[in-house]
């Protein structure tokens, strides 16, 4: 197995646990040598077909950001597969296994989120998953402090009730132009995205007019 | 379509009254989402791109195909068919099922539900056309060998058992085949090989990715009557 050769960047942020002061003192969560494993197992992996592959180097500056779709595949594939391996085996009372069931707790929420048919039961098990996961998050990890999506994501099993299953609903078509845009050199100059948005728009307008089908967010 | 569909019910006149309450209990109260539409596209007409061709079935599949027509009581006065129509594959939801030979990915598949689940590999997918009361049917099958199960020893090596919802180790060699209904596969498995230096055999863990429902395929998802035992494939 090759090394990595390059400083690994995915750091608390990324997995979406802030820093409340900014601090770099406590070790981090995904170490180098752990993505090194990481990048093993997904290189062997088999993904189905209607899976979005992650970029090899994931956590790499080479790799890039990923979407929100990678994000998921990341998190709820590659990352269950290699941290079980390496953190389950370590003592039952030790933080290694308690930072793995707090993981799981968010992939098993998670999942359950992207499920097409939900029941009551369906509800309570999100609710309760999510929850889990917050406690464990601030036992674990003291320092960080909540951020406005933790507190959205206690409103979803109610928003669930009320509208079905996330994909009804869901916003992703509009993720991946963020990604798009976030792709296109704007020599940092500001509201390039928004004219870029305008634009699209307008095509989009402009072909429905004429009777035609434009699928931009294909 | 489903909301005409709805519509249609919902309008029923009063002698039908009992038939609008079921379908209003079936579909609307606690189970939202796309069940209605996923149930109405199992065992539909496929799309001619999927149907390549009608042909004698194998003899090692058409007995396995008299198993399973003998756990289906609506057809135990017909014959076992010699004969089907060749899928290249099956297109559900955000998920294709397809035979080993064209997609080694997309042919590893999960039978069961979140509960009780095995890993299986598909290797020929066919629709079989039957007259069982005079009415044509066609059921959508699949021909799949089981991958097997990690033994006694080889379980407590298994970090993966001990969480729930997260996949299971399984030897990578099959250990029987059968016919099943393409309605039993539940979805596809994320497969990754030789996870733990501990076990000794060809080993890959498997990753379950279901997206319908926690209960998938629940009904019916038992394992099917093993036969012929195979050899390894490593």
């Amino acid at each position: 197995m090759e090394g990595p050769t390059t400083e690994a960047t995915l750091n608390r942020d990324d997995l979406g646990v802030s820093s409340a002061s900014g601090s770099t003192e406590d070790p981090p969560v995904l170490c180098k040598d752990t993505l090194a494993q990481v990048w093993s197992d997904m290189k062997r992996t088999v993904l189905p077909s209607t899976i979005s592959p992650v970029p090899r180097e994931v956590g790499s500056p080479r790799a890039g950001k990923l979407t929100a779709d990678q994000w998921r595949t990341f998190c709820t594939i590659h990352l269950v597969v290699t941290l079980t391996r390496l953190w389950g085996s370590a003592p039952p009372e030790g933080r290694q296994v308690k930072m793995l069931d707090n993981f799981l707790h968010l992939v098993t929420f998670t999942n359950l989120l992207h499920m097409r048919i939900l029941n009551s039961n369906d509800l309570a098990l999100i609710e309760q998953e999510n929850l889990a996961y917050l406690t464990g998050l601030r036992e674990l990890y003291p320092r960080f402090n909540l951020v406005p999506k933790h507190h959205m994501s206690l409103h979803l099993p109610a928003m669930l009730k009320d509208f079905g299953p996330v994909h009804s609903w869901r916003t992703f078509a509009f993720e991946r132009l963020n990604q798009i845009y976030q792709n296109i050199a704007t020599n940092n100059l500001s509201g390039v995205e928004v004219l870029l948005f305008f634009l699209v728009c307008l095509n989009l307008t402009q072909a429905n007019s004429n009777g035609q089908f434009c699928n931009v967010f294909a | 379509m489903r909301q005409n569909l709805h519509a249609l019910i919902m309008n029923l006149p009063e002698n039908l009254q009992t038939m609008a309450d079921s379908f209003r209990l079936t579909f609307r109260p606690v189970r939202k989402g796309t069940l209605a539409s996923d149930a109405m596209a199992a065992d539909e007409m496929p799309n001619t791109d999927e149907v390549t061709f009608k042909t004698s079935l194998e003899a090692q599949t058409v007995e396995l195909l008299g198993i399973w027509k003998s756990q289906q009581p609506e057809l135990s006065k017909i014959d076992v068919p010699q004969q089907g129509f060749i899928r290249r594959k099956v297109t559900r939801p955000g998920t294709d099922i397809m035979p080993e030979k064209l997609s080694f990915s997309d042919s590893l598949v999960v039978l069961g539900d979140a509960e009780d689940w095995c890993a299986a590999q598909i290797e020929s997918i066919f629709d079989i056309v039957v007259y069982p009361h005079g009415e044509k049917r066609v059921y959508t099958l699949c021909k799949l060998k089981y991958f097997t199960e990690l033994s006694g020893k080889d379980i407590s090596e298994d970090l993966y058992r001990r969480h729930t919802n997260i996949g299971r180790v399984f030897y990578m060699r099959s250990s029987s085949k059968a016919v099943v209904s393409v309605k039993q596969v539940s979805s596809h498995f994320c497969m990754t090989p030789d996870v733990f230096s501990n076990i000794s055999a060809p080993h890959m863990h498997a990753l379950p990715l279901v997206s319908t429902s926690r209960s998938a395929s629940r009904i019916n998802a038992k394992r099917q009557i093993a036969v012929n035992e195979t050899t390894p494939r490593n």
